[in-house]
C-alpha cells in the first residue's frame, strides 16, 4: 500500500507542479480551449488534470516540417529569422 | 505524562509544522513571484532620477510604486521566515517528545527519518538564513518540508505506529551517531541542491542573452528573482564543503557500526552501494568545482544529480529495496 502511494503521490505531484509551470508560461492566445486560470483548477485534478492539459490545453506544438532547414544563405524575404527581426 | 501521551503530542507537533510549513510555503511563493526585477527597478530609478522635472508627477509616482511593491515582497518573506523557524521549533519538540516516548534515539523508522530529515532541513534554511539572505530559496525548501512531512504524516506513521520499540539489530550508541549525521547530511544537501539548481537557471537565462535568444519563459522568469552566479556559486560551493565531509563520517560510521554488527566493514547492501555512488558524486562536485573546464554549470548539474541519488537512497531504497538496511518499517 505504501509502495503505491509513494509511487502514485510522486507521479502526480511531479505532472502538478509541472504542468502549472507549463500553463503559467504559455502564451494565453495558444493555451486551447479554456482560459488559464481554468486550466489551474483542472490540473488540481490528480493525474487525469495534468493530462487532459497536456492532450487538450497545451499549446500546440509548431510543426517541424513547416520550416524546412535549407542549408545554404536564403533571400532575405524568405528567411523568417530575418523577418522576425525587422 | 505518559509514553503514550507523549506520542500523541508528538504526532500533534508534526502535524501543527505541517500546518506552518504549508503557509510559509504560500509566504515564500508570494514573496518570491512579487520580487521585482532588481536590475530593472534600479534603471528605472535610474531613469526617474535622470528624467528632467515634469512637476514632480511622473518621476515620485514611479519611485514610490517600485517601493511599495518590493515593501510587499520583503513583508511577506519576512513571514515566510518567521514561520520557518516557528516550524523549526515544532519540529524540534517533536522529535525530542518522540525520543521521550520511546525512550530511544528517535530514528527507527521511516516516519522518524522523516520528521527528522524535515527538522534538519528547517534548522539549516533558518541558521543559514540569518546568516545570509536565501529567502529566494525559501519556497522551494518549504515546498520540499511539506512533501515530506505530507508523506510521514499521510504514510509513513501506519507503519510506525504510536509507539514503536526498536529492531533489536539498532540497539547501538552508533544509531545516534551514524543514523544523525547520515539524515543531517541529507538536510544539508537539499539546501545546497536548492543553490545549484538556482545557479542552473541563472546560468541558462545568462547564455540566452549572450546568444540573443528570446527571454521568455520560466528560466528567465524565475532568473530575474535570484541572485548573481558568483553569489550562487559560493554559496552552493560552501555548502557542499560542509556537508561533504558529515556524509563522509555518516558512511565510515556506518562501516564502523556494520563491522561490529554483521562482522564486515563493507558488503555492497543495497544502502550501501547507494551511499558509495553519493559519495563519489559529490566527491566528483567537490573536484570539479575546483577544475577548469568543469567549474559552473557541470559542476552545479553534478550537484543536482547527486541530490537525485540522495533522494533515491532516501526514499526508494528505503521503501522498495530488500536489504540489511530495511528499517524503514514499510516493507509490503
Amino acid at each position: 500500500m505504501i509502495r503505491f502511494m509513494a509511487v502514485g503521490g510522486g507521479i502526480s505531484l511531479v505532472l502538478l507542479v509541472w504542468s502549472m509551470f507549463d500553463a503559467y508560461f504559455s502564451p494565453a492566445s495558444q493555451i486551447r480551449r479554456f482560459p488559464r486560470g481554468v486550466w489551474f483548477l483542472i490540473v488540481l485534478v490528480p493525474i487525469l488534470g495534468p493530462l487532459a492539459w497536456i492532450r487538450y490545453g497545451r499549446p500546440l506544438r509548431q510543426r517541424r516540417g513547416r520550416r524546412p532547414r535549407q542549408h545554404g544563405p536564403t533571400a532575405p524575404d524568405d528567411d523568417p529569422d530575418f523577418l522576425s527581426k525587422l | 505524562m505518559t509514553d503514550l501521551q507523549m506520542s500523541a503530542l508528538s504526532l500533534y507537533l508534526t502535524g501543527g509544522a505541517l500546518v506552518v510549513v504549508t503557509l510559509a510555503f504560500g509566504f515564500f511563493t508570494a514573496a518570491f513571484i512579487s520580487t521585482r526585477d532588481i536590475a530593472a527597478a534600479e534603471s528605472l530609478e535610474l531613469v526617474t532620477v535622470g528624467a528632467p522635472n515634469t512637476g514632480g508627477l511622473v518621476g515620485p509616482k514611479a519611485t514610490t510604486t517600485h517601493v511599495s511593491s518590493t515593501n510587499r515582497s520583503a513583508l511577506w518573506a519576512n513571514i515566510g521566515v518567521s514561520l520557518s523557524w516557528l516550524q523549526t521549533v515544532l519540529l524540534v519538540a517533536s522529535v525530542i517528545t518522540r525520543g521521550l516516548a520511546n525512550h530511544r534515539w528517535p530514528l527507527g523508522n521511516m516516519y522518524e527519518f522523516a520528521v527528522f530529515g524535515a527538522c534538519a532541513v528547517s534548522l539549516g534554511f533558518s541558521i543559514l538564513n540569518s546568516l545570509t539572505d536565501i529567502t529566494w530559496l525559501g519556497s522551494l525548501i518549504a515546498g520540499f518540508v511539506l512533501v515530506d512531512l505530507g508523506a510521514a504524516i499521510v504514510m509513513f506513521i501506519d507503519k510506525a505506529g504510536e509507539t514503536a520499540p526498536l529492531v533489536p539489530a539498532l540497539k547501538s550508541y552508533w544509531l545516534a551517531i551514524h543514523v544523525t549525521a547520515a539524515v543531517l547530511s541529507t538536510g544539508g544537501f537539499t539546501l545546497a541542491a536548492g543553490a545549484s539548481m538556482a545557479y542552473l537557471v541563472v546560468e541558462r537565462a545568462s547564455s540566452d542573452r549572450e546568444q540573443g535568444k528570446p527571454e521568455t519563459g520560466f528560466v528567465h522568469w524565475a532568473a530575474k528573482r535570484l541572485p548573481s552566479l558568483e553569489r550562487l556559486d559560493a554559496l552552493a560551493y560552501r555548502v557542499h564543503a560542509f556537508i561533504f565531509p558529515l556524509w563522509t563520517f555518516a558512511v565510515i560510521a556506518g562501516a564502523i557500526w556494520a563491522r561490529q554488527a554483521w562482522d564486515r566493514y563493507w558488503g555492497w547492501d543495497p544502502k550501501e552501494t547507494w551511499s558509495f555512488v553519493i559519495w563519489v558524486m559529490y566527491a566528483a562536485y567537490m573536484h570539479a568545482r575546483a577544475t577548469a573546464g568543469w567549474k559552473g554549470r557541470k559542476a552545479a548539474w553534478l550537484s543536482v544529480w547527486g541530490f537525485a541519488t540522495v533522494l533515491f537512497n532516501f526514499f526508494v531504497v528505503n521503501i522498495f529495496f530488500v536489504g540489511l538496511h530495511s528499517y524503514s518499517g514499510v516493507g509490503n
